[in-house]
């Protein structure tokens, strides 16, 4: 009898070349995921292992725990990680992503639109496993970061079978969707964090997801106001962030600004606090639409109905029709990202994300 | 293409439109809900930036497809 090859008996190149050959990667070499190695992911989650965490009735796949982990180990996790990976595919999971309709899951991954799914950690977590929050925050060069978000990555190809170029029919795509993890740089952040925000203790660990677009950015040398407004004015600095989400936003309101460390300063030493920074955005993201454009945005609102709450990023007020980036100002996902170093941030629109105001998708990760 | 293999486990016979780029998406998604060779009625891409008329010349385009899968003809479905 011959013995069936396995990630333990072959070499682990040849079984880097057989997982390349099954189309079991994200196009890049994956660690070959030994029992051993999946059983201790699976011990760290304290989960059962056939316990589905996700279904997608579309695909008509599942993903259990032992699933999550054997990917996680395939994209170079290390166990303590997990439980970061459990606590977003229960963010994937919830009810509230399309409002009831979780077709918008599937749809915010499939869509033509090319969204990612980008994660955001808060809480003692990042720490605990040296997630990057500064320099370089959406880039390379962090284990935790870089393998968490390639986990989810994996989960979506292998699992639940979002096929490039089949399910996956995104035009474009972007970068983030090989790996779009980030954490919250609560330390230089003059705000509460994200999680406490949401009415977690600042000692919990959490873990927020969003159907999002790739980071649009926001500030440089060539499109300041004025250049020293920017430091003396919470406007000048705000009104950078207006234009770019004016041009950013998607159809549906949520959308993230992920301000550095230096921007948030500028605004928070004038007082301001975060609320004042979401109301500004709402107010000042309003745009006046021509009739024909009325026209238009009216037959989409009809069309997608109001249950997705389309009706409210339209506003008539005297007569003049506006078109808003926000359905209130909760819809400003605020948190401070990346280094200490510069005026450099990005706004990121979401995509066929459809949950109540100000209600982010936000999971307690459990160690 | 979901909805319809739904409505269609319910007994009630469905068409599904899609434009030419997305036949493999419908396709797949046919067979993964248990339907080896669906029939899709396929119509030229794309929609999203049409005017009303020519929204309407694509419905024309797709409607004897339609029809055929609403009487019955043709080999449709393969559960």
């Amino acid at each position: 009898m011959v013995s069936r090859p396995t990630v333990e008996n072959a070499g682990p190149l040849e079984a880097i070349e057989a997982y390349f050959a099954n189309g079991w990667t994200d196009g890049l070499p994956i660690v070959p995921p030994t029992e051993a190695a999946v059983r201790e992911f699976v011990q760290r989650a304290g989960r059962d292992a056939q316990e589905v965490l996700l279904t997608v009735s579309e695909t008509n796949r599942q993903c259990t725990v032992e699933a999550a982990a054997i990917n996680a180990v395939m994209a170079g996790c290390r166990p303590e990680y997990f439980p970061v990976v459990v606590a977003a595919l229960e963010g994937w999971a919830d009810k509230r992503w399309g409002l009831g309709d979780r077709n918008y899951f599937y749809i915010s991954i499939a869509s033509t639109g090319g969204s990612g799914q980008l994660l955001i950690v808060n809480g003692p977590i990042r720490n605990e496993i040296s997630m990057n929050y500064g320099v370089n925050v959406f880039g390379a060069g962090n284990r935790a970061n870089a393998t968490i978000g390639r986990t989810m990555r994996l989960i979506l190809l292998n699992v639940l079978g979002m096929t490039p170029g089949v399910f996956d029919m995104s035009v474009q795509g972007h970068p983030g969707k090989y790996s779009y993890c980030i954490a919250e740089n609560e330390e230089e952040s003059p705000w509460e964090p994200l999680h406490v925000e949401k009415g977690f203790a600042p000692d919990e660990s959490t873990v927020t997801v969003v159907g999002a677009r790739g980071p649009v950015p926001v500030g440089g040398s060539g499109n300041l106001p004025v250049g020293g407004a920017e430091s003396t004015r919470p406007e000048g600095v705000l009104e950078l962030f207006a234009r770019v989400a004016k041009t950013a936003r998607s159809h549906a309101g949520t959308m993230v600004v992920a301000m550095c460390p230096q921007h948030a300063e500028a605004i928070a030493k004038h007082g301001w606090t975060k609320r004042q920074v979401k109301e500004y955005l709402f107010e000042h993201t309003k745009e006046p639409l021509t009739d024909e454009e009325w026209e238009r945005v009216a037959q989409m609102g009809q069309r997608r109905g109001s249950s997705l709450g389309a009706d409210k990023l339209v506003q008539t007020v005297d007569g003049v029709h506006y078109r808003l980036t926000f359905r209130a100002p909760e819809d400003v996902l605020l948190v401070v990202a990346g280094g200490n170093n510069g005026f450099f941030s990005s706004v990121i629109s979401n995509w066929s994300y459809w949950i109540p105001e100000g209600d982010y998708i936000i999971k307690p990760i459990k160690t | 293409m979901h909805n319809a293999t739904q409505i269609e486990k319910r007994g009630t016979p469905a068409a599904v439109i899609c434009t030419k780029p997305f036949a493999q998406t419908g396709a797949a998604m046919a067979k993964r809900q248990g339907y080896s060779s669906y029939r899709i009625v396929l119509i030229d891409h794309p929609v999203s930036n049409l005017s009303r008329e020519q929204v309407q010349e694509r419905a024309r385009q797709a409607l004897p497809q339609v029809l055929a899968i609403a009487l019955g003809n043709g080999d449709i479905l393969e559960a």
